[in-house]
């Protein structure tokens, strides 16, 4: 009688394949660090490919997600090229960003009126290989708009890091990585604040790492903390599109 | 006393009255003064009068009151100009006007000069002030004083400037208007034999000029920095008869299709009620096509050089064009201490097209912000403060007096209830008496037992509690 291969085997040969699907091709330019190293060690590359977009999904206000989006944004911006705001809210606060190592120079900041222009506006700014990375906060992102600005940034070769709410983490994506943050409460008397990175989707990585990281909010430099890392079995979206 | 104009501002003025006359001049010893010669020119306009009525109006579209005067002599039109128009001891003949006529301009008939000439003082020959002085001083105060002495006797008291300044009033000697080279005019026209609704017909017919405007530039070795192109439509009582799209650009350009494509992101939103009659293509601001502009956006120094600026450009330009100018921000940090005031935004277009200067460095000892600052804050409901708890870790809490009333130990926003579990602060923040509105807060950086951060204010002047940012 013919043995049957173990279910767990299979599976893991299956995401080893499609992994090898999702790689991508090795002529790329070389990818860039998050400017978070214990997010950049469950990383494919150990970095974010440029020419992509990464979703960081957060439940609320005041949960450090546009943070980690800066550390990333300040890496990138380094080697020259402007960080383009779209600050359709209305409420981006520049001095912060500065404080964060951002020149003032550097900084654009567009402030569409209506969506239809903001989704414009976002196409033509990823398109655009003068534009190192964008930071925006679109809310409900349809599936051809989504695809669209995949293929700009790909086009640019920026990095576009979309911050979004949580309830958009079954939203199909075209995203390269996908992060849920969520903030827990920090020791007393620290400066620090205390961050879960899970990952909800990394393309050519495995889903589901958990990462906690201590943030400095004097110095912006991110420690691990050690013995937290963790592998949650849910959490993943699928990716359609 | 009234503020000298700005050479350049003059400059432009002149060139804006390039459609009454073709020979334009300064008079040099006014710079205040536009000279216009007007000869053989009023039957076009349907003579003097509305020539000059015509002149009064279109300045006034501008904004500016204008003194103007007509007449046979430079000399004789500067001096109607100067004094008909203020209440003076010297009587003017009963038909010029004056201020208590409604007329706004005085048109001086042929030969009608020297007769309005007599009365005036001496200053309105035009005459350097000390010569104005050595007359007064001799009892002469009015021309028709200088007129009844002998023409030798002038020549050898005064030189030959109060003659020849007499001469050229009086028409004796000719004065021509010494014409001011204007800038190269880059626009064309067109009109349409029948008025065309079809928007491609209107996109061609604006895709044809904005080509030729582009070849003239490139002639002119020059590019625009702004294009104007203006919609003249048939008259319709619910709709404006006349449709502007105005086009500003950070780089001077000269390339057709680059503009065209600008134009076009305005063209495809915008609705056209009437059929067009015509089409002009402007461009109103030039300058020299020079690859060192390209440059004055984005001044990254040496770290930054590899920045591709003219893809740079061409984007700003792109998004300013659809978006507006006033939606692509560029941003300059202020010296203030309120914090939705501490810096600016200022659109990128105009930095470019202003050639401002380099940015000064950013301060290094920035104070933490939120990344989210709301313009207005949020009235809290707070339903209880924390007692004195003001963390110990804090640099500001050592050098502010105790306070008697902490951070609210909870707080509603945006539907939920936040319990606060860490604080930061007092930050304190007066300023603004100045401005007529003293501004009195102590900000705090809370931490909710969720691990969110919020930047709460207290107002002093009435202990309200307010939520002014998140840290995200």
């Amino acid at each position: 009688m013919e043995n049957r291969p173990n279910r767990t085997c299979c599976l893991e040969e299956l995401r080893r394949r499609i992994a090898r699907f999702e790689m991508p091709r090795a002529s790329g330019p070389p990818p860039v660090t998050s400017g978070c190293l214990p997010l950049d060690q469950f990383l494919p590359e150990k970095g974010f490919r440029r020419g992509t977009l990464i979703e960081w999904l957060s439940a609320g206000e005041g949960t450090g997600a546009c943070t980690l989006a800066l550390l990333t944004a300040r890496q990138v911006c380094q080697n020259g090229g402007v960080l383009v705001v779209m600050d359709r809210r209305r409420d981006f606060c520049p001095p912060a960003a500065i404080r964060f190592g951002i020149r003032p120079e550097q900084c654009v900041v567009v402030r569409a009126e209506s969506a239809a222009d903001n989704d414009w506006a976002m196409d033509q700014v990823l398109r655009s290989p003068a534009v190192a990375t964008v930071l925006a906060w679109p809310e409900k992102i349809d599936g051809r708009t989504f695809r669209r600005w995949q293929l700009a940034v790909e086009q640019g070769g920026g990095l576009g890091l979309l911050l979004r709410p949580a309830t958009a983490r079954g939203d199909p994506s075209w995203a390269d990585v996908r992060l849920l943050v969520e903030p827990r409460r920090s020791a007393a008397r620290s400066h620090t604040r205390l961050l879960r990175m899970i990952f909800l989707r990394c393309r050519g990585g495995t889903d589901g790492h958990c990462v906690d990281v201590e943030l400095d909010d004097e110095t912006y430099r991110v420690y691990p903390v050690a013995g937290r890392d963790q592998h949650v079995a849910q959490g993943a979206s699928p990716r359609s599109g | 006393m009234p503020r000298a104009p700005r050479p350049e501002a003059v400059d432009r003025l002149l060139e804006h009255c390039g459609r009454f006359s073709p020979i334009l001049g300064r008079e040099p010893t006014d710079p205040q003064s536009l000279l216009l010669d007007i000869t053989g020119l009023a039957h076009l306009f349907d003579g003097e009068p509305a020539l000059a009525g015509e002149m009064v109006s279109d300045f006034r579209r501008l904004g500016m009151n204008i003194r103007l005067a007509l007449a046979d002599t430079i000399g004789a039109a500067w001096a109607a100009a100067k004094y008909a128009f203020v209440p003076s001891a010297f009587p003017l003949p009963a038909r010029l006007s004056s201020p208590k006529s409604p007329s706004p301009f005085v048109l001086l008939p042929p030969g009608q000069s020297p007769a309005f000439l007599r009365p005036l003082p001496t200053e309105a020959l035009r005459l350097p002030e000390e010569t104005v002085r050595l007359l007064a001083e001799l009892g002469i105060f009015r021309i028709g004083q200088l007129e009844a002495l002998p023409r030798d006797e002038l020549l050898s008291r005064f030189g030959p400037l109060l003659a020849g300044r007499m001469d050229q009033a009086f028409g004796r000697l000719d004065e021509p208007v010494r014409a001011c080279p204007l800038p190269p005019h880059f626009a064309v026209d067109w009109s349409a034999e029948h008025p065309i609704s079809r928007r491609e017909m209107i996109e061609a017919a604006v895709e044809h000029l904005v080509g030729r405007t582009a070849a003239l530039l490139a002639a002119g070795n020059r590019g625009a920095l702004q294009l104007e192109c203006r919609l003249e439509c048939l008259p319709s009582q619910a709709a404006q008869q006349t449709i502007r799209l105005s086009i500003g650009l950070f780089r001077p350009t000269a390339a057709a299709a680059h503009l065209f494509q600008l134009a076009q992101l305005q063209l495809e939103r915008l609705r056209i009620p009437a059929p067009v009659t015509g089409v002009r293509v402007q461009a109103t601001l030039t300058a020299p096509l020079e690859p060192r502009r390209q440059a004055v956006l984005f001044d990254f120094g040496d770290e930054g050089a590899s920045v591709p600026l003219r893809q740079l450009a061409a984007l700003v330009e792109r998004l300013s064009s659809r978006l507006g100018p006033g939606a692509v921000l560029g941003v300059r940090l202020r010296p203030e201490a309120q914090p939705e005031l501490s810096w600016h935004y200022d659109p990128l277009l105009e930095r470019g097209q202003r050639r401002r200067g380099r940015q000064a460095e950013a301060p290094a000892d920035l104070p933490p912000r939120p990344l989210r600052l709301l313009p207005r804050p949020i009235v809290l409901a707070v339903t209880q403060l924390c007692g004195a708890s003001v963390s110990a870790n804090s640099a500001a809490a050592t050098a502010a007096p105790p306070i008697i009333y902490g951070p609210p130990l909870w707080f509603h926003f945006a539907g939920q209830q936040h319990h606060v579990a860490q604080v930061w602060g007092p930050e304190r923040i007066e300023t603004g008496w100045w401005r007529g509105r003293p501004v009195g807060r102590d900000y705090f950086r809370v931490e909710t037992i969720a691990g969110r951060r919020f930047w709460l204010f207290r107002r002093l002047r009435d202990e309200k509690w307010f939520l002014q940012g998140m840290f995200e």
